[in-house]
């Protein structure tokens, strides 16, 4: 175990930002803390980088309590969501900033910052200033700061969030591409549950300052654990029941859904039902089936997207995706149909 | 008309004001300069003779170097007293902060002349400094060191002036981004490390933008010394003024103030050459 | 999160604040003080205290037409100053008129000086031309020394008004002259107000542009310089206490209405 927060709360005045919170964070790996618009990942992450004091609970890393340590001290490095590059200096001045004022030796640390510009792809730009880069370009030099002093974690406060979407995908990958190639402990942060996926190893999504599911982005996207991780991971059809004990069927409005209850935690009582859109059929045998009629047909490249109006609870409206080259032409406005799926792909979880 | 004459017609209007009444008494006490005096009445038959008597004389050029130097010392003085208070308010935070720099500030909008008279009081032999010294044992009896010479114009030009210096410094440290802060210490500098490399070099444009406007200031200023100054603590500024009053000698006064001019312009451009060289 | 290193330091640089503070305002405190009691030998005696110094303030017919020209001056430089000062921040503000840069470098120019090159430049053009001075030319001495900054508050106010919000109202069908009278001086009216209380204050103080051009006319700061001459009686004390006041409140007022955001947004940690 490399950090871990044991107990960690953050309080300001009266306002409770943080509920004690335990989280380790494994060597080496990819963490993201995801989550809605203040639900404390800046905090979370600005107590591990030292910037904000905990109001309780303790900071370890590899066993010693670093809870008191300045940020200065910390063999941590940041990469801030506005850069924080310093104007007045270079790129490579920048970049040089850590390993001088950590008074390194400097022949090494000249070295070592060619080589960190050179895989950043900087290093014809660095006696450049930063009001003469481009934003992808800030983004790469804040980085290269950060991992030049060799730090054993690196946070990473919404990095891509001032990027557009072209130059921000593109930066996903170069990211995780130089993350496998220091294999340092990245802890990430961003509310783009896309990006998320993509990136990272494990997933902390979080709610109200909670860590509401932590594993890996399958764990979460096909078997979410509370209502708030179904809705906010992804697209998903939810509807909400009771579920009797034991029982193999849940009652909805929209009649009684079969689901399967194997390596299922024990739920009885108000429940939710999700099913992820690609998950459901339009037609077809063996499985639940809820009969509705066509409301919109929307096509969407690779996929087409049906929205069906169930005839149960024609206010509800079930996504379904459909491939867009199945063979058959998708179904029509008005059109009735029955929407099935496998048992196996309802998730149920308590309401 | 077409639009082109009409915008200079525009511009004619316009500039009509500045021109008439900022650049043409520039221009035309710089004529001035060049004219000579003879029993009491101007002369207007150009020469170089009130620069050439300037430059000349060891007594005026002497006063003018001197001044120079007092002025010098009243900036580097309103620094080593300015950016630390500065500094230990932009340090601060909420109401105290906003309170201090108030008080700081507010000085600016007090009366000049208020503060030269009660200032002199303050300095004189009966003075509240020198009551003070004597009270605390520090001098034996009171003592004419702090008035009527130099040192009592450098100290009242200090004290007068350290607000102008005070407020463009906070300012260019409050300009600095906190996440600078931040990042400097995420990166390993100690405190001093990060005042040395950050902060100070980031709020040098305010502090050297702070310090002409008080050298400037201190330079053209005649009263100070004639109130506070006494026989030994002479400037340029009052042989200027003398000029204008009792010697009535227009165009010599206009020649000095020529050089003053020159010297101002050199240093307010040299502080925008300072200020621009910063890259954000 | 000051870490030790900033503790000391922290603590030298407040004594220092303290220390400059009392200094900067021992002046005000005391002339205040001196203007009500009497001090001898450094103890102060209170049973002197009066404020009958004030009462012959009220007597004294030099100090009362000081403070009426003063009042003139102050009133008619800072309504002359905004007035050109709105005027040229429209002209510069469209990027292609003629001599932009050219007119605000003279604007500010005043301000930058020594106020004692603009005194002598103005008595030079004044005598020349064979205007009598008087409280005419002191006007036009402290307008243009407050012109740069009722200009400078009135161009950035505008600078911060989007072209499309102009645009937007001409669209609605608004003449030129409505637009200006519903949009651009709603607009600037914060400005204004600002730029005429900090021109009130630069010129209820100006000194040293005055004493070129004020002929035998008198403003407040011109009269006190003469009886400071004198020599130190509790009359003075008692006009430098008022003058002080005066100046605080405006100051305050200035200060009120420049209140930057900063000073209520402010993270604590
Ligand atoms: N200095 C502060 N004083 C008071 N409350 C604060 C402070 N900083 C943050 N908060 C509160 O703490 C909560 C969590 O803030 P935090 O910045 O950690 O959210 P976040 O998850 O990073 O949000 P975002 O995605 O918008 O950046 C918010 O409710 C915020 O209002
Ligand atoms: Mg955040």
């Amino acid at each position: 175990m490399a950090l871990e927060l044991v107990g960690i709360r953050k309080n300001y005045d009266r306002l409770e930002v943080l509920p004690p919170l335990d989280l380790s964070i494994v060597d080496g790996e990819f963490l993201t803390l995801l989550g809605p618009s203040g639900s404390g990942k800046t905090t979370v992450l600005r107590i591990i980088g030292g910037f904000a004091r905990p109001s309780g609970g303790q900071l370890m890393f590899d066993e010693t309590d670093i809870t008191d340590l300045p940020a200065n001290r910390r063999p941590f490095n940041t990469v801030f969501q506005d850069y924080a590059l310093f104007p007045h200096m270079t790129v490579r001045d920048n970049v040089g900033y850590g390993p001088l004022v950590q008074r390194r030796d400097p022949a090494r640390s000249a070295r070592l910052v060619s080589e960190t510009l050179a895989i950043v792809g900087l290093a014809a730009m660095e006696q450049r200033y930063p009001s003469q880069l481009s934003g992808g370009q800030r983004q790469r030099v804040a980085l290269a700061r950060a991992i030049v002093c060799e730090p054993k974690v690196i946070l990473l406060d919404e990095p891509l969030a001032a990027l557009d979407a072209s130059l921000r995908r593109q930066m996903q990958l170069f990211l995780k591409d130089i993350q496998r190639q220091i294999k340092t402990t990245f802890v990430f942060v961003t509310h783009d549950q896309e990006e998320a996926i993509t990136m990272s190893d494990r997933i902390a999504v979080m709610n109200g300052g909670r860590i509401e599911q932590l594993g890996s982005p399958r764990d979460l996207y096909f078997q979410p654990k509370t209502k708030f991780v179904a809705t906010f991971f992804g697209d998903n059809n939810i509807v909400e029941g009771v579920l009797a004990p034991g029982a193999g069927e849940v009652d909805t409005p929209l009649g009684r859904l079969p689901i399967d209850r194997r390596g299922m935690p024990a739920i009885e009582g108000r429940c939710i039902v999700a099913v992820r859109p690609e998950r459901m059929r339009i037609g077809g045998e063996n499985g639940a089936a809820i009969a509705g009629q066509v409301a919109e047909v929307v096509f969407s490249g690779p996929m087409t997207r049906i929205l069906v109006a169930p005839a149960a609870a024609p206010e509800l409206r079930l996504d379904v995706r459909l491939s867009s080259d199945a063979g058959q032409p998708p179904p029509q406005v008005g059109e009735r149909v029955t929407v099935v799926f496998d048992p196996s792909d309802a998730v149920v979880v308590p309401g | 008309m077409t639009g082109h004459a009409k915008r200079w017609l525009l511009f004619a209007v316009v500039a009509a004001l500045p021109v008439l009444f900022i650049l043409l008494p520039i221009a035309s006490f710089l004529i001035t300069s060049f004219f000579r005096v003879e029993g009491g009445v101007i002369l207007a038959d150009p020469n170089l003779s009130n620069y050439g008597a300037f430059f000349g004389n060891w007594t005026y050029l002497g006063t003018f170097l001197g001044t120079l130097w007092l002025c010098l010392q009243v900036v580097l003085l309103s620094i080593a007293l300015g950016y630390p208070v500065a500094w230990f308010i932009w340090r601060r935070s909420g109401t105290v902060r906003y309170a201090l720099l108030l008080l700081a500030v507010m000085p600016l909008f007090m009366s000049y002349i208020v503060k030269l008279y009660t200032l002199r009081a303050m300095l004189g032999l009966n003075g509240l400094l020198n009551q003070m010294l004597v009270g605390i044992g520090f001098l034996d009896g009171p003592s004419q060191f702090f008035l009527f010479n130099q040192r009592a114009v450098l100290i009242t030009m200090t004290v007068i002036y350290l607000p102008f210096v005070i407020l463009p410094i906070f300012l260019s440290l409050e300009r600095i981004p906190r996440g600078l802060l931040s990042a400097s210490a995420d990166l390993g500098a100690g405190a001093f490390d990060t005042f040395r490399r950050i902060v100070l070099p980031l709020s040098l444009p305010g502090t050297i933008a702070g310090g002409l406007f008080a050298f400037v200031l201190a330079l053209g200023d005649f009263v100070t010394p004639q109130m506070v100054g006494g026989t030994t603590g002479f400037t340029i500024g009052r042989v200027i003024w003398s000029q204008f009053g009792l010697a009535y000698n227009w165009p010599f006064g206009s020649a000095i103030s020529a050089v003053l001019l020159a010297v101002a312009l050199l240093i307010i451009g040299l502080g925008g050459y300072a200020a621009s060289r910063r890259r954000v | 999160m000051s870490s030790r290193g900033e503790r000391i330091p922290e603590i030298l640089a407040g004594f220092l604040t303290v220390l400059v503070l009392l200094v900067l305002y021992a002046p005000v405190l005391v002339s205040a003080l001196f203007s009500v009691v009497t001090i001898q030998r450094g103890t102060i005696l209170w049973e002197t205290f009066s404020l009958s110094s004030y009462a012959t303030l009220w007597s004294n017919s030099s100090v009362l037409q000081a403070l009426a020209n003063t009042a003139i001056v102050a009133i008619a430089s800072a309504a002359a100053a905004l007035l050109f000062g709105i005027a040229l921040a429209f002209y510069t503000r469209s990027e292609n008129a003629i001599g932009r840069r050219s007119i605000e470098v003279l604007i500010y120019l005043p301000f930058l000086l020594p106020p004692i090159v603009t005194g002598l430049s103005l008595l030079v053009t004044t005598s020349a031309l064979g205007v009598g001075r008087g409280l005419f030319t002191v006007i036009i001495g402290h307008t243009i020394f407050v012109l740069a900054v009722a200009y400078r508050l009135v161009s950035t106010r505008l600078a911060a008004l989007p072209p499309s919000l102009l645009e937007a109202s001409a669209d609605l069908g608004a003449s030129r002259w409505q637009t200006l009278r519903y949009v651009l001086l709603p607009h600037l009216a914060s400005s204004i107000v600002t730029g005429a209380i900090l021109a009130l204050t630069l010129s209820f103080d100006e000194t040293l542009i005055s004493t070129f051009v004020a002929g035998d006319q008198m403003t407040l700061p011109l009269r006190l310089w003469a009886m400071m001459r004198v020599g130190f009686t509790p009359e003075i004390n008692a006009l430098v206490t008022l003058v002080l006041i005066t100046s605080i409140a405006l100051a305050l007022l200035a200060a009120w209405r420049l209140k930057p955001s900063w000073s209520e947004a402010d993270s604590s940690d």
